[in-house]
């Protein structure tokens, strides 16, 4: 599939820190990409660099084949950015930031007039319109930031956490639209819902350090994996001696001691009787066993990476 | 051009929205500039300057302090407040626009309003002082009042730039006026201060204004110098800012 978006060997420096680094892969046009990571991974960052507000200091983003950094203005009429933090001058109303947004792409303000009020009864929030950003709750503003994005009808959508501060209905309304633009619209978001970056996406890029550390489809993650599982058996008492015995088992991955929880990585769900069997005597209260999920696959490959 | 239009139209929209309190202000404070200063300033200098009135001459003065006043402000708070709490200009600047159209537009946006703002200003205080002056002089000392406005904004929009903490902004901002004020012979002669510093003040582009605008009212006389080099100077800061804003938005 064509590319909508392409990173070749992308680097950026922040306060003589590395915030990206290398960073080389594309993005197929209608895709729906999530960008997982810890605060400092670079996400937003990478977001920036693509919308062309922030500057790399090595190596090119492409829109549509054309180099951001050289041809901004025609790139940006295609891309529609939204930050994570609210970006509404408070001085303005909720329409009369919206309008103002649509003209600085230079739409007719009958257009706007128009995109506004449809975005505003998708998004559910049309009785809004006129109030003043500071007397709206947050969950209103990320969709009403959304109908900013949206204004100019893009065909790349960046989207910085756009669910954070949102209930469950709001959420419900933003997937739902977006969903169903997948195909027509390459959206690339970040988040910190692992059950979200689960659920609705093509692909996942895994950030650490401003370096991607694992990316493609989750089952493929998954797979690499070697279907990993995650066990936590909770004992009374777990003293050192029996937790030193435990981890010369060579078939755990990861074993770790929490508190009175022994906490181990396996390929094989038989590995969890080894241990129990290692562990008979002493008064075991509880144990979990689960497949492997994003979650623990962020984890271990951000520890993989440390070793 | 039209980019600057778009911003023109949010001004209109901010002010709209407490245009109450706007025309309040654009009518009060001619009214209480004139009686503070007007009053207690004309007992205690000559009251005939250059052979002119004092409460004639002062007149331009009082219309460029209400310039300084009305050109800082609004954008100190557009630029600062929507750039210190909010993405604003993340979002302005993802747009297809360059950051020398944004800053351009910011800056030329706020010019209609601090224009009317003078002329309302001249107007009452020609009535409070009942003396009129001059009809077509005083349409080119509105390039003057022009002048003054852009040089104006372009300090606000650098030191707005550079601040990170509003208390410490306004504090500055308040000993620059200050000084502004008092040297550049807006409201006292600059024959009051010693020769040195009549010498020194005199070569302020803020002083160049005065006595360019008095020239040309009084004298109906334009002097090159006094309104070229505050517009040589106007140029310089307006590409300085534009720089400073795409590296400061785009980093």
């Amino acid at each position: 599939m064509e590319a909508s978006v392409s990173l070749k060997k992308l680097g950026k420096v922040l306060n003589d820190r590395t915030v990206l680094s290398g960073l080389s892969f594309g993005i197929e046009r209608g895709s729906m990409t999530v960008i997982v990571g810890d605060n400092d991974a670079g996400k937003s960052t990478l977001l920036k660099v693509i919308a062309g507000i922030a500057k790399p200091e090595f190596g090119n983003v492409f829109v549509n084949g054309l180099d951001v950094q050289l041809r901004k203005n025609e790139t940006s009429t295609v891309v529609g950015y939204m930050p994570q933090s609210p970006d509404f001058d408070r001085q303005l109303t909720i329409r009369q930031n919206l309008t103002f947004h649509g003209m600085l792409y230079g739409l007719d303000k009958d257009v706007v007039r128009r995109r506004v009020r449809k975005l505003a009864h998708t998004f559910e929030v049309l009785d809004y319109l006129d109030d003043f950003p500071e007397s709206l709750s947050r969950g209103f503003l990320k969709r009403t930031m959304l109908i900013k994005v949206l204004i100019h009808d893009p065909e790349i959508l960046l989207l910085d956490e756009p669910t954070t501060s949102l209930d469950i209905r709001s959420r419900y309304i933003v997937w739902n639209y977006l969903l169903s633009k997948k195909g027509s619209k390459t959206v690339i978001f970040t988040t910190q819902y692992i059950e979200e970056a689960e659920r609705i996406h093509d692909r996942i890029v895994i950030m650490h350090h401003g370096k991607v550390i694992l990316d493609g489809t989750l089952d493929k993650l998954l797979s690499d994996t070697g279907e990993l599982h995650h066990f936590q058996i909770h004992f009374e008492l777990l003293p050192d001696e029996l937790y030193n015995n435990l981890i010369k088992l060579t078939t755990l991955v990861n074993p770790s001691k929490i508190g009175k929880i022994f906490d181990f990585y396996a390929r094989e769900r038989k590995v969890l009787f080894d241990v129990i069997k290692m562990a008979i005597g002493s008064d075991l209260v509880d144990y979990r066993a689960d497949k492997v999920g994003l979650e623990t696959l962020i984890l271990t490959s951000r520890e993989r990476l440390h070793e | 051009m039209k980019l600057t239009a778009v911003f023109l139209r949010r001004r209109l929209w901010i002010l709209g929205h407490h245009w109450l309190t706007e025309l309040s202000l654009a009518l009060l404070l001619p009214v209480v500039i004139y009686l503070s200063i007007v009053f207690g300033l004309r007992n205690i200098l000559q009251t005939v300057i250059e052979g002119i009135p004092f409460e004639a001459w002062v007149q331009p003065g009082l219309v460029f302090v209400i310039v300084l006043v009305s050109s800082y402000f609004p954008l100190f708070s557009d630029l600062f407040e929507n750039r210190r709490s909010q993405s604003f200009y993340e979002s302005v600047m993802a747009t297809p626009n360059s950051g020398a159209g944004v800053a351009s537009a910011i800056i030329f946006a706020m010019v209609p309003e601090v224009l009317i703002r003078a002329l309302i200003a001249l107007t009452i205080l020609q009535l409070l002082s009942g003396l009129f002056l001059p009809l077509l002089p005083m349409v080119g000392f509105l390039f003057f009042i022009l002048l003054l406005t852009l040089l104006v904004e372009n300090l606000a929009f650098s030191l707005t730039l550079a601040t990170k903490s509003s208390g410490l902004h306004l504090f500055g901002v308040f000993i620059i006026f200050f000084a502004i004020v008092f040297s550049s012979g807006w409201i006292i002669p600059l024959e009051s201060f010693p020769a040195a510093l009549e010498s020194a003040f005199s070569l302020l582009p803020t002083a160049m204004l005065a006595q360019g605008g008095r020239e040309l009212i009084f004298n109906t006389h334009l002097t090159l110098l006094s309104w070229l080099v505050p517009l040589l100077l106007v140029a310089v800061w307006h590409l300085l800012n534009i720089f400073l804003f795409t590296k400061i938005m785009i980093r």
